[in-house]
């Protein structure tokens, strides 16, 4: 297999296919901790794109409680153990190089009549069953009703958890489906990296749902062809009647109540790293602040979904999900610097893409210390700016204070 | 004998050819598959009528289901439960997308005069997951297990009535009783199926673990009996389990000064019937769900605890 960097391994590693890549690359930042579950998200991409026959059990977006739920069932629990087996160690790191096998490697190990490209595996019609099976169930010790806890906990991580995962495809910058597929019905967008799978040269083969280790491929019984998200490209393209021709952030991010979302188009270099673009705001949170990670980055198709770890969550449970970054990424978030603040605000405050911001720097509001670090917060006001370089939104760090005036008192 | 015609639904047959194809290539098995792929692609170019087009694409699967032997496997299945071939026309087998979805189940068209009757030609769904037909030999069991119970229902000697009297006071004892039976019962048929010598459905020891969280209230010198004695018998009677079924604790309790809570219907030996005081408001509170009641009749503690809790939200 050729050889391609994976910026988020920190080495190269064995793909099927050689490096090629977008200008320019879909992708979006999570806050976890702002999760609510409401499946508002879901229920936008279910009623745009998967309401038809066929599709009854297909999620594009799915939020599923962790650590026991999953889309479908188990999915990376599956996934690990396998990788587990063909390293013959669970995952390692040193520093930030990962030193174990990705799906792709792995697959080279397998030996069989006809090998994989990819190491994967095909859910059952029962683990597709349901989107958030085990809502809201926490893993810690179980409680005594009417008793309040004797020993109590430390902050910030807590002994009795769960969090809630959003997902959707990651539009991954070394996809396994694409990998897989015998066909070559799978392609990325070179304009901005989104995956999608050519509904005609689809034959049904199933190896991207096999291959896919976030399980985001699905086949369609009706139509006999795999589907994915497809990252509502007509909204990222500006075609939708709403987008004015500006490019529209997706379905799921839109409708996000929790206003977790950010979504963004990073700048791609020809080796297949993030061209520097200081004041784009998925950089900034990247790889700047650092304070948002990649989901499972050991599975080695670099995803373009990034996420703020929740802080509640036990360390160890965190770093296997999102790889050796996650002290620094709670560090991060924990106690924000004065940029970090301001940027969080620009989640969920248009639904267009912001391509840059620019702060403007307001009063110090107040200074504390936060987990035993120094925290001073200012009401900055950051601004949004779209492709054409106009201006999207403005907001500022602290919440506006509107008084009604008296005439309305007592009015609706 | 009459032979029973087995209808597949199309879906399940697709989906059991793919997923047996993609295991025997995984095995090394590799040229059915490929032969099957290279017809079933060229499908997909086909321009004709959607209808067609689909029929086709049924047509290649269910040649491959055949030449999988699956067809085989599932007639054999019947002519080994001859009293099924003699009353059943048609068996329906369909694609279930989880165990809770899984079931066996006689559908009969009703009678003029209302009602049914298994004597008129009922129809036998068999629904259960694809899975399944990669093994085999469960897949196998599964289907005589299921059959047996089919077979029993048209047994003159097992007295099967598709309504019984569960000798339940309310609708919550008769579930009780229900599921109480249906364990009993296929304990039975587990016995059975092991005399003949055919494998088991593989439950590992759920099923032990089910009896004896289902009879908790038996003496353990009882299940142990009883136990045994299901697994070796050669026949037994509806009427025979329904009785074993019976959860006795309500009768026992009865038999020792209880009484039954009017409100629910489950015996109690610790009845509240003063409703002086705060009580009242609770009395109140069941008297709005339950006009007919008197609170000289009493309640449960259970229904009291019920109704107290759910002040606060009434107001």
């Amino acid at each position: 297999m050729p050889k391609v960097f994976n910026w988020q391994l920190g080495r190269e590693m064995s793909y099927p296919y050689e490096e090629h890549h977008p200008d320019r690359q879909f992708a979006f930042v999570f806050n976890l901790n702002r999760c609510i579950g409401c499946q508002t998200c879901t229920m936008a991409c279910k009623s745009t794109w998967t309401f038809s026959k066929g599709q009854e059990f297909m999620w594009w977006n799915n939020v599923e409680t962790k650590p026991y739920g999953g889309y479908p069932q188990f999915w990376d629990v599956k996934i690990l153990k396998l990788l587990e087996e063909a390293s013959g160690e669970s995952q390692r790191w040193n520093n930030d190089v990962y030193q174990g096998k990705t799906i792709f490697e792995a697959a080279e190990k397998h030996v069989g009549p006809e090998p994989q490209q990819v190491l994967g595996y095909l859910p059952t019609d029962e683990e597709w069953r349901f989107p958030n099976i085990y809502e809201d169930t926490p893993v810690g010790k179980p409680g005594a009703p009417m008793t309040f806890d004797q020993t109590g906990t430390s902050l910030p991580e807590h002994a009795t958890w769960f969090f809630y995962l959003a997902r959707i495809c990651n539009h991954c910058t070394y996809p396994g489906c694409l990998a897989a597929c015998p066909r070559k019905a799978i392609y990325k967008r070179p304009e901005d990296g989104i995956v999608l799978i050519d509904q005609k040269r689809c034959r049904g083969y199933r190896k991207c749902v096999e291959a896919c280790p976030y399980k985001k491929a699905m086949y369609r019984p009706s139509t006999r062809v795999s589907e994915k998200c497809i990252a509502c490209y007509p909204r990222i393209e500006g075609k939708d009647p709403e987008a004015g021709g500006r490019p529209m952030e997706t379905r799921c991010m839109a409708a996000c109540i929790g206003q977790i979302r950010l979504q963004g188009l990073v700048k791609i270099n020809t080796d297949g790293s993030w061209t520097e673009d200081r004041y784009n705001p998925i950089y900034y949170l990247v790889k700047v602040a650092k304070v948002a990670l990649p989901l499972y980055p050991q599975f080695g198709t670099a995803p373009n979904g990034f996420y703020i770890p929740p802080r509640w969550v036990p360390r160890g449970y965190l770093k296997q999900m999102f790889g050796p970054g996650v002290d620094e990424a709670i560090d991060a978030y924990l106690a924000p610097s004065r940029e970090l603040l301001a940027v969080l605000q620009l989640f969920r405050r248009t639904n267009r893409i912001i391509f840059r911001y620019e702060i403007q720097e307001g009063p110090k509001v107040y200074e504390t210390e936060r987990h035993g670090k120094p925290f001073v917060m200012y009401n900055d006001t950051i601004i949004g700016f779209g492709e054409d370089g106009k201006e999207l939104i403005r907001t500022q760090v602290e919440e506006p204070f509107h008084v009604r005036p008296a005439t309305h008192q007592n009015s609706i | 004998m009459a032979s029973v015609d087995v209808q597949f639904d199309p879906a399940f047959v697709e989906e059991t050819v793919f997923l047996e194809l993609r295991n025997r290539e995984a095995l090394g098995n590799c040229a059915m598959a490929q032969a099957f792929h290279v017809q079933r692609s060229a499908l997909y170019d086909t321009t004709t009528a959607t209808g067609e087009r689909e029929a086709r694409f049924q047509q290649l699967a269910a040649r491959y289901f055949q030449e999988l032997g699956f067809s085989e496997l599932f007639a054999k299945r019947f002519e080994e439960f001859p009293l099924i071939g003699a009353h059943v026309p048609v068996a329906l087998v369909r694609r279930a997308w989880s165990r809770k979805e899984e079931r066996v189940e006689l559908y009969v068209p009703p009678t003029p005069g209302g009602g049914s009757s298994l004597k008129a030609f009922p129809t036998l769904w068999i629904g259960f997951q694809v899975a399944r037909c990669l093994n085999r030999e469960q897949l196998v069991a599964f289907l005589r297990h299921e059959l047996m119970h089919i077979s029993d229902m048209f047994d003159p000697a097992f007295g099967y009535q598709p309504h019984p009297d569960f000798g339940a006071e309310c609708e919550t004892e008769e579930d009780l009783i229900r599921k109480r039976f249906r364990l009993l019962w296929n304990l039975v048929v587990d016995g059975r199926m092991r005399r003949k010598g055919w494998p088991a459905v593989d439950h590992g020891t759920t099923r032990l673990r089910e009896f004896e969280r289902a009879f908790a209230s038996w003496d353990p010198q009882r299940r142990e009996a009883v136990w045994p004695d299901l697994g070796n018998r050669a026949s037994c009677t509806q009427r025979e389990l329904l009785e074993l079924a019976k959860d006795e604790r309500l009768t026992r309790m009865l038999g020792q000064g209880g009484v039954r809570c009017p409100l629910c219907h489950f015996p109690t030996r610790e009845g509240v019937c003063d409703w002086r005081g705060e009580r009242a408001a609770v009395a109140e509170a069941i008297q709005t769900d339950y006009a007919w009641w008197d609170p000289v009749q009493g309640a449960c503690r259970q229904c009291f605890e019920l109704y107290r809790a759910r002040l606060p939200v009434m107001g």
